[in-house]
């Protein structure tokens, strides 16, 4: 197994951030489209949509910021320089806690998905045995080669999705998002909460900046990528809600497949639009299992000093593995869901918010 | 050496790879094209009778005969009945081809919409693009199994009938989602489409709906009656056939657009309707008119304009005073406009005495090709 340090030699192009946080925050979302925030906001998700862009793209913007001042360190080793090693442990282990419950989801997501649509009959262990093997290997050779990999992936997840938004266009009933604020604004921000929730994935720039060459110059390409993913995900709730409406959304289990399958062009040969979100979900799971998968494996090897083994490797892919397999049911992934998205918040946005106040507070780290 | 040894480790998948569980070869699936559901004969063995619309595959130079064939099963639910019908073919049943829905009008009038269509919101292999008709008079089964007159299969003839629905204003076209949609968020009550079978000619009538209230069938409207409602939901053309005395005169509307302007005066609702439309006239019987004057054109507009008013207030009436369920959507009107009012009002109870007003504007944009 490769060892990393810190610093590569080969370190990355800030272009490279686009993949690595579309991919990393594009996931089960392909099919699901922020439903949540449907559920609290109703027609209204757009507009918690809108706020939650405008409140991430400030997070991310801080996250650089963040990352800025230790170009040379990832999140974990500056935690403990400004939090103290105490609390920067235990912080850490947080994270660790999460990710795994995460990655469970992940997991669990695909095994619901083909069994659902793409293979019903075949044992659940089988597909997920591939997809974990297979991550295994692309994780055994580092965070660099990964992101070179999502390079190569991202216009296979960007033009199908792209296309979609296209064809909704012109299916989208405008009278479905009447009225406006029926409830007044806290569903919204309720909304939007839930929807910086299902968005997990700009903290992975906190962990990738060290192999960037100049990460404090990566702020366009960051903000580009994180609302290009809030773009995905307004257009689709949009679809959601202008074509589904908001009581089926609140009810279907995965309304993106469901209002993409709904839509009909006449004249044009094909009439299973949900076939394009085939690719796109494949590639989203995969990049998205593969980036957290290596973040899970690296910091345990970084928080426990251990010298990197492919077998450790193997037992880390497996912890959320059989989770996923051993869940009982839908409903308990639902709640697992639902807890991961309201953790998200704090996990994901406020405490590298935090640390970078207290880094300013206690003048930690460079600043130029 | 070690990466030999790996490949010759990976050689065996490609013998155990190409064969699997999730199989599905078209030679041996049977698909599904159209489902309708009726009252069993003895509704005390089985809740519904499930007619099954299948696709013949046949080969290209067989030349043209009879694509498709039926089969009913009587069962407690849809899937029982799927699987009862998988017992008498050789073929594994898929309905990811499934484009028609049929609901008779026994079972319709007796069951919960919701409760019929259950499965098949359900069903991981169905696309929702779904073409959903209520049977007048008839079985769902003696649609289905109808040898229409330009389609093989009737399920198609419904697909492409819905295709052309926006230039026919005596059908209403509502597809099997936007008609659960409409049932959501109305308590149950919605206006769907009607078919009716004219066995002889061997033709589907698609003229006329069907009135939902408590998610069951209620009433049917004919062809005149859809017209008249259509002014206030649909977007589609309408002929009008305005008379005085012994004249008739036909307006081909092209364009028409309704608005709902709700009214809340010291916690009383009303409405005011207003129905704008353009088109041409197309026909005269009896006295030829001089489309040239100016004057000329603005009485027909006139004489139009009510006649097209009066359909919109009987449509009103039949709604407000005969079914007592608002299929028109004034509902929506007020959500959408005065939503905290419309929070505090039981509309079930407002809506059959809430006055409303109707105004209408013709304009005759054209003559055809003769002044």
């Amino acid at each position: 197994m490769p060892k990393e340090s810190n610093v590569s030699e080969d370190r990355l192009h800030n272009r490279a951030l686009l993949p690595l946080l579309v991919l990393s925050i594009v996931e089960y979302e392909v099919f699901t489209f922020s439903k949540s925030t449907v559920a609290a906001a109703n027609q209204d998700a757009w507009l918690s949509i809108l706020i939650g862009a405008f409140i991430g793209s400030l997070f991310v913007y801080l996250f650089i910021k963040l990352a800025a001042r230790f170009p040379t360190m990832n999140y974990f080793q500056y935690l403990q320089i400004i939090w103290g090693k105490p609390l920067g442990f235990l912080i850490s282990i947080l994270y660790l806690l999460f990710w795994v419950s995460f990655l469970s989801s992940i997991f669990y997501e695909t095994v619901l998905i083909n069994k659902l649509l793409f293979l019903p009959l075949t044992p659940p262990i089988v597909p997920l045995a591939i997809f974990a093997l297979s991550l295994i290997w692309l994780v055994s050779y580092g965070l660099i080669p990964i992101i070179r990999f999502f390079q190569l992936l991202l216009p296979f997840l960007v033009i199908p999705l792209l296309l979609l938004a296209l064809l909704f266009i012109a299916t989208i009933k405008l009278e479905k998002f009447l009225p406006v604020l029926e409830n007044g604004i806290l569903p919204v921000l309720k909304g939007t909460y839930l929807f910086l929730g299902a968005y997990q994935g700009p903290e992975v720039l906190l962990f990738a900046a060290p192999f960037f060459l100049k990460i404090r110059e990566g702020i366009k390409t960051s903000l580009f990528a994180y609302n290009l993913t809030v773009f995905f995900g307004f257009i689709h709730t949009a679809a959601a809600i202008g074509i589904l409406c908001v009581d089926n959304v609140r009810e279907s289990v995965l309304p993106g497949i469901n209002v993409v399958n709904i839509l009909e062009l006449p004249g044009f040969p094909v009439e299973r639009f949900g076939l394009l979100l085939t690719l796109p979900w494949l590639i989203a799971m995969f990049t998205t299992l593969a980036i957290y998968l290596h973040l899970l494996n690296s910091s345990i090897f970084q928080l426990f000093k251990l010298t990197p083994r492919k077998w450790i490797l193997f037992l880390v892919t497996a912890i959320p593995v059989t989770i996923a397999y051993f869940l009982p049911n839908e409903n308990w992934h639902e709640i697992l869901r639902l807890y991961l998205t309201v953790f998200t918040v704090p996990m994901v946005y406020l405490l590298p918010v935090m640390t970078l106040l207290l880094a300013i507070i206690r003048k930690k780290g460079r600043v130029r | 050496m070690r990466n030999k040894l790996r490949l010759l480790c990976l050689l065996p998948l490609l013998i155990l790879t190409p064969g699997c569980w999730d199989l599905h070869d078209v030679n041996s699936t049977a698909f599904v094209l159209g489902i309708g559901i009726d009252l069993p004969s003895n509704s005390s063995s089985a809740k519904y009778k499930v007619t099954f619309q299948l696709a013949k595959p046949i080969s290209a130079h067989e030349g043209p005969t009879t694509q498709s064939f039926v089969i009913s099963k009587d069962a407690d639910s849809i899937l029982q009945a799927i699987q009862q019908a998988q017992a008498s073919l050789s073929r594994r049943i898929s309905l990811s081809h499934l484009r028609a829905v049929a609901i008779g009008e026994d079972i319709a009038r007796r069951e919960s919409f919701q409760d019929l269509i259950n499965y098949l919101l359900r069903e991981p292999d169905l696309a929702m693009q779904l073409r959903l008709v209520f049977v007048q008079n008839a079985q769902a089964r003696d649609l289905l199994s109808l040898n229409e007159k330009f389609e093989d299969r009737p399920s198609a003839a419904l697909v492409n009938m819905g295709c052309f629905s926006e230039q026919i204003s005596i059908i209403r076209t509502r597809d099997f989602l936007d008609f659960l949609s409409d049932l959501k968020g109305s308590n149950g009550t919605a206006y769907g489409s009607r078919a009716l079978l004219q066995t002889g000619e061997n033709l589907i009538l698609r003229d006329g709906a069907a009135v939902f209230k408590d998610s069951k069938l209620v009433a049917w409207l004919n062809g005149e009656e859809v017209q008249a409602a259509n002014w206030l939901v649909e977007k589609n053309q309408a002929i009008v056939v305005a008379k005085t005395e012994e004249n008739t005169y036909t307006y081909e509307v092209r364009k028409k657009d309704t608005t709902f302007k709700p009214i809340i005066n010291g916690g009383n609702p009303s409405i005011l309707v207003k129905v704008t439309s353009e088109g041409m006239v197309m026909e005269e019987y009896g006295e030829y008119l001089d489309l040239s004057d100016p004057e000329t054109i603005k009485e027909l507009e006139l004489l139009f304009a009510e006649t097209i008013a009066q359909q919109v207030k009987t449509a009103i009436q039949k709604s407000q005073k005969e079914l007592k369920a608002d299929y028109l959507g004034f509902h929506k009107a007020f959500r959408r406009h005065e939503p905290e009012a419309f929070k505090s009002l039981n509309w079930n109870e407002v809506y059959p005495t809430m006055p409303i007003e109707v105004e209408v504007e013709c304009k005759l944009k054209a003559y055809g090709l003769r002044k």
